[in-house]
């Protein structure tokens, strides 16, 4: 197979040239793997993600894939004993210890580990054909940060809701209390209000909604964030004050050119402080659901 | 009421999760930053409104062995003149407080002419001192001359206490000697010609291997007449970084470390000065082994924001920035790196660019894997190919 159905002659061309140069130093033929079965994994995985890219497009794209990643999945994929073993010296380590730093518990990680592992080997459910979850690997970034992100999938597929669970729990255990829910005196909300916030936040730069809901929201730590973006801490804390300070600039705005007096609009921007969100468990529980987040609706 | 509204920004902000998520090579290729910009935007805007998706790359985050940034590893030498010289420095500090702490006396340091019209200055109070001087300066040693003071003149306060009446007058006092920045350059210059080094010396000490020798004048300052082996601008570095009368002179201080050569900064005390400075890259930009594109900011290496890519080469001109690598890869930032425009090349549909290099803001030139190279005269607005040997 030479080409990739739906990409064109000239995509396939482009793969084709591509996996010829590329083929002796993706190592595929240590699994018995050809030229021509390695062109259709590279041309599956460019199909996969853009059906008609441009040259340059495509040029980078396959050119950042990690072809002997790439054909190490396919391998193992096909049940290749050396391709499992390979993976098994190089991955198996990652995997455990990935779900032990996301799990925290031993006996968790080893159960999210072995689930996944099984997954990985695919194992049938119905005694059909075997279908290895490695297969969704494209060999976009490493074979090791993939593992590291289905594990975390996982993790937030199975113990998401147990652990807030449990976490709601042991705060009551420990003494905690919550306040009741607080009764209003003050009259209803204008209206304006809600939908100058709801258009307000909308309209946020994705970057600075990102930068909020997970500063302000998920409660995570500004190195954590600034490791994610690849800047330093000192970027994000400015990144976020400016933000937060656009953010109430704009909402006061748009109230008073709701017709609001200025007054009125200091009077309630006051009140509003986005620094004081907290993760709402309610909210939060609410949004659980039986099912869980990814794969099913996510995996081609 | 201010529930109310925290509540509806919660609301907003924590809208329901979206039904399509990126699969988990996109979310990992994002973490890696290897995504084209343009789906790094899309995964961004997912990651902006979907929790459990900014829990997963979090997580997976957190689970890397080690962080994905690279350390930059400082040159051997950069190293250890970075521990050396801060060492060497306080120990000089050190060395020098507790030399001059049983005395209590404030270091001066003058160059030998502001000496003597000091010494001119206190003439009619210690008329005494006038005949032995000479004498003292270049043969008499320092004991038996000290001894020899109060003998002389029985009026004349000692000098602790002497020391303590200059340290307490005001700038303009007769006695202090008020020297400018220009003042203390000029007078290095002349120093080694106006006079002689003394050799009596009571006390001596080493900073960076130049012995400062200290003699007590007769006002009872001591003053640093003589720096061995040190040249004239050694004198001038020494000079700037010890006088310390009053705080008119702290100024000219400042002045005269501003006006110093540079060259002479390894000598001397302003080896503290040194101390305060940490080793900073010759550029604040590099590109690593695997293609990263790096910035130094605040000390450290940090990985370009805003762009990624394999890049093979780096140029950098005041605020602006250009990048350049794999399948003709080039973008040029105007802003040091806060954001980068996409540029390409006439006539070429692949390659590497190997080489870039930028003179000024407008003009460069690159080169390319397939031999072709071209230049820009407009800071990279349009590039056209050149003629290569």
């Amino acid at each position: 197979m030479s080409s990739a159905p739906g990409t064109g002659s000239e995509t396939s061309r482009l793969v084709a040239e591509f996996c010829a140069e590329r083929f002796s130093a993706s190592r595929a033929a240590d699994f018995a793997v050809n030229c021509d079965a390695f062109t259709a994994m590279v041309a599956a995985v460019v199909n996969r993600w853009n059906s008609a890219p441009t040259v340059p497009e495509l040029t980078q794209f396959i050119g950042s894939l990690r072809l002997e990643e790439l054909v190490l999945t396919r391998a193992c994929a096909a049940g290749n004993n050396t391709a499992w073993d390979r993976f098994l010296t190089g991955y198996r380590t990652v995997l455990f210890t990935a779900a032990y730093k996301i799990a925290h518990d031993e006996s968790t990680a080893r159960e999210l580990a072995d689930s996944l592992y099984a997954e990985l080997y695919g194992v049938s459910e119905s005694g059909q054909q075997r279908a290895s979850k490695l297969l969704y690997y494209s060999g976009r970034g490493s074979l090791e940060g993939w593992l590291r992100t289905v594990v975390a999938q996982e993790y937030v597929n199975r113990y998401r809701k147990t652990r807030r669970e449990t976490s709601l729990d042991e705060a009551v255990e420990q003494g905690q209390q919550f306040p009741s829910k607080p009764v209003s005196t003050d009259p209803p909300a204008d209206r304006r209000i809600d939908e100058a916030i709801a258009a307000e936040i909308k309209a946020l730069d994705p970057e600075d909604r990102f930068l909020l809901a997970s500063y302000y929201l998920d409660g995570r730590k500004l190195a954590e964030i600034a490791r994610l973006l690849r800047v330093h801490e000192s970027t994000i804390s400015r990144k976020l004050e400016r933000a937060t300070a656009s953010l109430r600039k704009r909402i006061r705005k748009r109230l008073i050119d709701s017709g609001m007096s200025s007054r009125q609009a200091d009077e309630l921007m006051q009140e509003i402080d986005v620094r004081d969100v907290q993760l709402p468990i309610e909210k939060t529980m609410r949004q659980e659901s039986e099912d869980p987040t990814f794969y099913k609706r996510s995996e081609p | 009421m201010s529930n109310e509204f925290q509540n509806r920004l919660r609301k907003n902000l924590e809208q329901p999760a979206p039904a399509e998520h990126p699969a988990p090579d996109v979310l990992n290729a994002y973490i890696e930053k290897v995504l084209p910009q343009s789906e790094e935007q899309q995964v961004l805007a997912h990651l902006a409104v979907c929790t459990d998706c900014r829990e997963v790359v979090f997580l997976s985050q957190s689970a890397a062995e080690e962080p994905t940034e690279v350390v930059p590893l400082q040159p051997r030498r950069i190293a250890w003149w970075a521990w050396a010289l801060p060492v060497a420095a306080v120990l000089a500090v050190a060395s020098t407080v507790f030399v001059m702490q049983p005395n209590h006396r404030a270091i001066t340091t003058f160059a030998p002419q502001q000496l003597a019209e000091a010494k001119r200055d206190e003439a009619p109070q210690n008329e005494a001192l006038k005949a032995p001087k000479p004498q003292n300066k270049t043969v008499a040693p320092a004991e038996p001359r000290r001894a020899a003071v109060p003998a002389a003149a029985p009026q004349l306060v000692s000098p602790r206490e002497k020391d303590k009446q200059l340290r307490d007058q005001p700038v303009t006092g007769r006695n202090t000697i008020d020297l400018s920045a220009k003042e203390l350059q000029r007078e290095a210059k002349t120093a080694p010609a106006a006079a002689a080094p003394a050799p009596q010396m009571d006390r001596k000490t080493t900073v960076n291997g130049a012995p400062i020798a200290g003699k007590p004048s007769d006002s009872g300052a001591i003053s640093a007449d003589a720096i061995s082996g040190a040249s004239v601008s050694q004198q001038v570095t020494v000079q700037a970084e010890t006088v310390q009368v009053t705080p008119a002179t702290n100024e000219r201080q400042q002045a005269a470390r501003t006006n110093a050569p540079a060259s002479s900064a390894p000598y001397g005390y302003s080896a503290g000065a040194m101390m305060a400075k940490k080793a900073a890259p010759l550029t604040p930009w590099r590109v690593l082994s695997d293609g990263t594109l790096q910035h130094y900011l605040l000390g450290r290496w940090e990985n370009a924001a805003g762009i990624s890519g394999a890049f093979l080469t780096v140029s950098a001109v005041g605020d602006d920035v250009w990048v350049a690598g794999k399948n003709l890869a080039l973008y040029h930032s105007r802003d040091n790196g806060a954001s980068w425009e996409r540029e390409t090349l006439p006539g070429l549909n692949s390659g590497d660019i190997l080489h870039i290099e930028f003179t000024s803001a407008l003009n460069g030139v690159l080169k390319t894997s397939s031999g072709a190279a071209f230049s820009t005269h407009d800071g990279g607005k349009s590039w056209v190919a050149v003629q290569t040997p």
